[in-house]
């Protein structure tokens, strides 16, 4: 039983702060950084998912981490708490002694071997993991995963990055992306497309998938793979659809490694986008466009049906609850709905047409970083401030300390205008009932994520 | 090869012990790294993260920094948060890149010092090491700094009582912090401070007025030799676990005796944490051990061996009981009458000469077809907060029953 007075003790000090830095309103906030961000804080909502994760979404693949215990106590708990996560990671640890031996290559490879021998089945695929430890000393990777590769011809290594101090060109998170698609190799060509790199599975409904089946093309979803082989026959497509701007270099790569075409059709909120996707790829793929008109004017029933629900119910969204917050917060505002803030701590290149509409016609919508150090400091007090908040997106529940909240991680595979239509329902349905378990729901890792 | 872990998970590392030992404080506690530290140490190692409003935050380290070793950056960050606010203390530790360049915390703690005029402790933590020394490193500095000089002098028998080394990291928050006070209140002593659940930076400061020192987990060992070499007060290592190891501890208490448990004297050469914090490879060991098959393997953090030994042999009558650390960088001090052991397939050979494992639920991986074996009892540092609801309360009389329940 946890004790309250334990994890709340009530003696410790209490510092009050000033919004300014950590909140602007977008009526004058920069683009595309519209704070600056000092020392960092880490909020408790945690749904959103990690390079410890995301592996976990190829069949049969066993996670090896290289990397000093700092690293590896986090992603070793967070692979722990997934559901039958734990017998799919194993770790080596890096030590002081191995860095200034510089023996870097051999006890790498010297782990993993042993891991795996010890595995009590064989994997398909084995990612290992370095740390920004190991490049910061330059080890060569190629010299390790070449000799695994002769070591164990039948299993599909990746070479992972866990590099966050050293983001020459990417993120962990673009880089990760890109790795997942990494053991993907050629196939003779089918009429099949890949959905990448998503981590939840895209809902069947939407029309695109729609369109798609209705041309005769099957869709392996990345997301959506069970076995090992169904991994593998991403090889076989003629293009790679991606939704998010993460996922760029991984389709850029299956372009230059498989000749696989790279579709763009990114999340968006806005009828012109939608629908310009929706061309693109019957351009690209040679196929029938649905009625697009019709999606629209249903999408207008149910805004102004959400409307009557929420009537002025103010309303946050945050960065994890989809790529496009900004966008998100423009339909709704355009639509009568009372969004008064959105957490995110920078904005995408694909929100600037959003950000400079909002900030012209809406600038009084408040901009609120989640890592600024004031985040910490600041009162968590908006349900109480307003009486109801409606959240969507976890980090904006914690922030605002509200139970109306839409559960939601990246889209949560909702897409186009089906997926818009969807999320409405879902809004309405969250205004309508408070959720008693937010705290225990939004502390999760990796809302979804199972091994 | 030694390192490999197939099963196993790792401790808390060095920072994070900072971070617990000084999070109700009131201080800035800043790890030097670039991502991660931060949310591992709060989602997994810090049950209070979600609702008590500490400030630990990560300096967000990046390559170009690392390159120049441009420290500047950090200090005008920590400058703008003590702009806003005036915290007690600052406290800055490192990650493993800090630690690779050489960077000097010493300095860097100068010159935080001089800019915001706030007492300042930088820490050469390398996020290799384990969260004993890193906690343990905290509170010496903390208590070099702060503690005032006593008006008193240590009594017997002891009355006024320190608590050392009570963080979340070895018991949870769930009730063995105020299981030990009330017992310890109950028995008539007076709290005079608790380092550092449910206690104000106020108050510790007064702590050298104590006749004696409780030191709960080896976090705290390296304070009490502090102050006992400062203060001439005596410490008294060990948890109170069973009716008469609670009788047994509160005894060793008011007589100020030290060697309860541990055999020590009390005036040992005192042991440093730094030094700890120092060593290149203290993280693992090879040693393979008895081959003799034992009623009992305990594995965990040394006090707390100490004191389940004492309950498993002189209450619940087991006989041949083993104790096994596998944090290699536990004071020495108290590892005299304890293996230590992390290396994976060592630690599996030991288990399976134990009739019965009393470990965190993470090691019964190591033996899946002996799993009757393992008894359960989840240990914060090591398995974070993933199985809080299996944690009994340790501390007090009640864990006698608890456990002979699981060894019929």
């Amino acid at each position: 039983m946890i004790y309250e007075n334990e994890i709340h003790p009530p003696q410790v000090p209490r510092y009050t702060v000033t919004p300014d830095g950590a909140e602007i309103s977008i009526g004058r906030a920069d683009f595309p950084k519209p704070f600056y961000i000092g020392l960092q804080y880490a909020s408790p909502a945690r749904g959103h998912w990690t390079i410890a994760h995301s592996p976990m979404l190829i069949p049969q693949c066993h996670e090896i981490y290289v990397c000093c215990a700092c690293c590896l106590h986090g992603v070793v708990l967070s692979a722990d708490e997934i559901p039958d996560g734990a017998g799919r990671f194993s770790m080596v640890t890096l030590t002081n002694e191995n860095l200034i031996k510089g023996n870097l290559e051999d006890m790498m490879i010297d782990g993993i071997s042993r891991i795996i021998e010890e595995l009590p089945e064989r994997p398909r695929c084995v990612e290992g993991f370095t740390s920004c430890m190991q490049h910061f000393l330059h080890i060569d990777v190629r010299i390790v995963y070449d000799t695994l590769r002769q070591r164990f011809p039948d299993i599909d290594f990746i070479d992972g990055y866990m590099t966050p101090t050293l983001q020459r060109r990417y993120t962990p998170d673009i880089l990760g992306r890109r790795q997942l698609m990494r053991a993907v190799t050629k196939m003779p060509p089918r009429r099949a497309v890949n959905y990448i790199v998503n981590y939840y599975p895209v809902d069947g409904d939407n029309e695109l998938t729609a369109m798609l089946c209705a041309g005769g093309y099957a869709i392996h979803d990345f997301a959506d793979c069970r076995t090992y082989d169904e991994y593998k026959q991403m090889g076989e497509s003629a293009a790679n659809i991606y939704f998010l701007e993460n996922a760029a270099p991984a389709a850029r790569d299956m372009k230059r490694r498989l000749g696989q075409d790279a579709l763009y059709l990114p999340y968006a909120y806005d009828y012109g986008t939608l629908r310009k996707n929706l061309q693109k790829a019957a351009d690209v793929l040679h196929l029938t466009m649905p009625d697009c008109d019709a999606f629209e004017q249903q999408i207008e029933e149910k805004a102004m049906k959400l409307h009557n629900i929420l009537g002025q119910t103010p309303i946050a969204i945050d960065f994890t609850a989809t790529p496009r917050p900004l966008g998100l917060a423009r339909f709704l505002l355009t639509h009568g709905c009372n969004v008064y803030a959105v957490y995110l701590d920078a904005i995408s290149p694909d929100e600037k047409d959003s950000f400079f509409f909002l900030k012209e016609h809406y600038p009084n919508l408040s901009l609120r970083s989640t890592m600024h150090f004031k985040r910490r400091l600041l009162p968590r007090d908006d349900s109480r401030k307003y009486g109801k908040v409606l959240a969507i997106g976890q980090m904006a529940a914690y922030f605002t300390d509200t139970k109306y909240f839409v559960n939601i991680i990246e889209n949560s595979g909702l897409y186009g205008y089906v997926g818009l239509m969807k999320l409405l329902d879902w809004i309405g349905d969250a205004a309508g009932k408070e959720n008693p378990n937010m705290r225990e729901i939004i502390q999760v890792k990796a809302w979804g994520c199972h091994g | 090869m030694k390192q490999a872990q197939r099963v196993l998970s790792t401790y808390a590392v060095d920072m994070f012990g900072i971070a617990s030992a000084l999070f109700e404080l009131g201080g800035l506690v800043v790890m030097h790294d670039a991502s991660g530290c931060n949310s591992t140490y709060d989602t997994h190692d810090e049950p209070r993260w979600y609702d008590t409003p500490s400030m630990v935050y990560i300096s967000g380290l990046n390559e170009i920094d690392t390159i120049q070793g441009n420290d500047q950056r950090l200090i005008h960050d920590i400058a703008e948060v003590t702009d806003a606010v005036h915290p007690a203390f600052i406290a800055i530790g490192g990650s493993p890149m800090p630690n690779a360049i050489g960077t000097d915390f010493r300095a860097i703690e100068k010159m935080v010092q001089e800019r915001t005029g706030i007492f300042t402790m930088g820490f050469r933590t390398d996020g290799i090491h384990s969260y004993l020394p890193g906690a343990g490193n905290a509170y010496v500095r903390l208590a070099q700094h702060f503690l005032k000089r006593p008006f008193r002098q240590p009594q017997r028998p002891a009355r006024r009582i320190n608590i050392l080394g009570l963080t979340p990291l070895d018991f949870s928050v769930v009730g063995n912090a105020t299981a030990i006070k009330t017992i310890l209140t109950e028995a008539g002593f007076i709290i005079q401070s608790s380092w550092s659940m449910g206690d104000t930076l106020d108050n510790l400061f007064e702590a050298a007025n104590a006749d004696v020192n409780a030191v709960v987990s080896s976090t705290g060992l390296y304070l009490a030799q502090y102050m006992q070499e400062q203060y001439g007060i005596p410490y008294v290592a060990g948890i109170p676990m069973g009716k008469q190891g609670t009788a047994d501890w509160l005894q060793a208490l008011r007589e100020g005796d030290t060697s309860y448990l541990t055999g020590l004297t009390g005036r040992e050469p005192r042991e440093k944490p730094q030094y700890a914090l120092a060593d290149l490879n203290a993280w693992k060991t090879e040693t393979v051990y008895d081959d003799q098959p034992c009623d009992a393997l305990v594995i965990g953090e040394p006090v707390y061996l100490l004191s389940m030994g004492n309950l498993l042999r002189h209450e619940l009558g087991l006989s041949t009981v083993r104790l096994l650390c596998p944090l290699a960088d536990a004071p020495q001090l108290l590892l005299r009458h304890i293996e230590t052991v992390s290396v994976e397939p060592v630690i599996r050979e030991e288990c399976r000469k134990a009739q019965h494992v009393l470990a965190d639920p993470i090691y019964a991986r190591l033996l899946p077809e002996k799993q009757d074996a393992f008894i359960s009892l989840p240990h914060e540092a090591y398995s974070g907060r993933h199985y809080h609801d299996e944690m009994p309360v340790i501390a007090g009389p009640d864990i006698a029953d608890w456990l002979r329940d699981r060894l019929k």
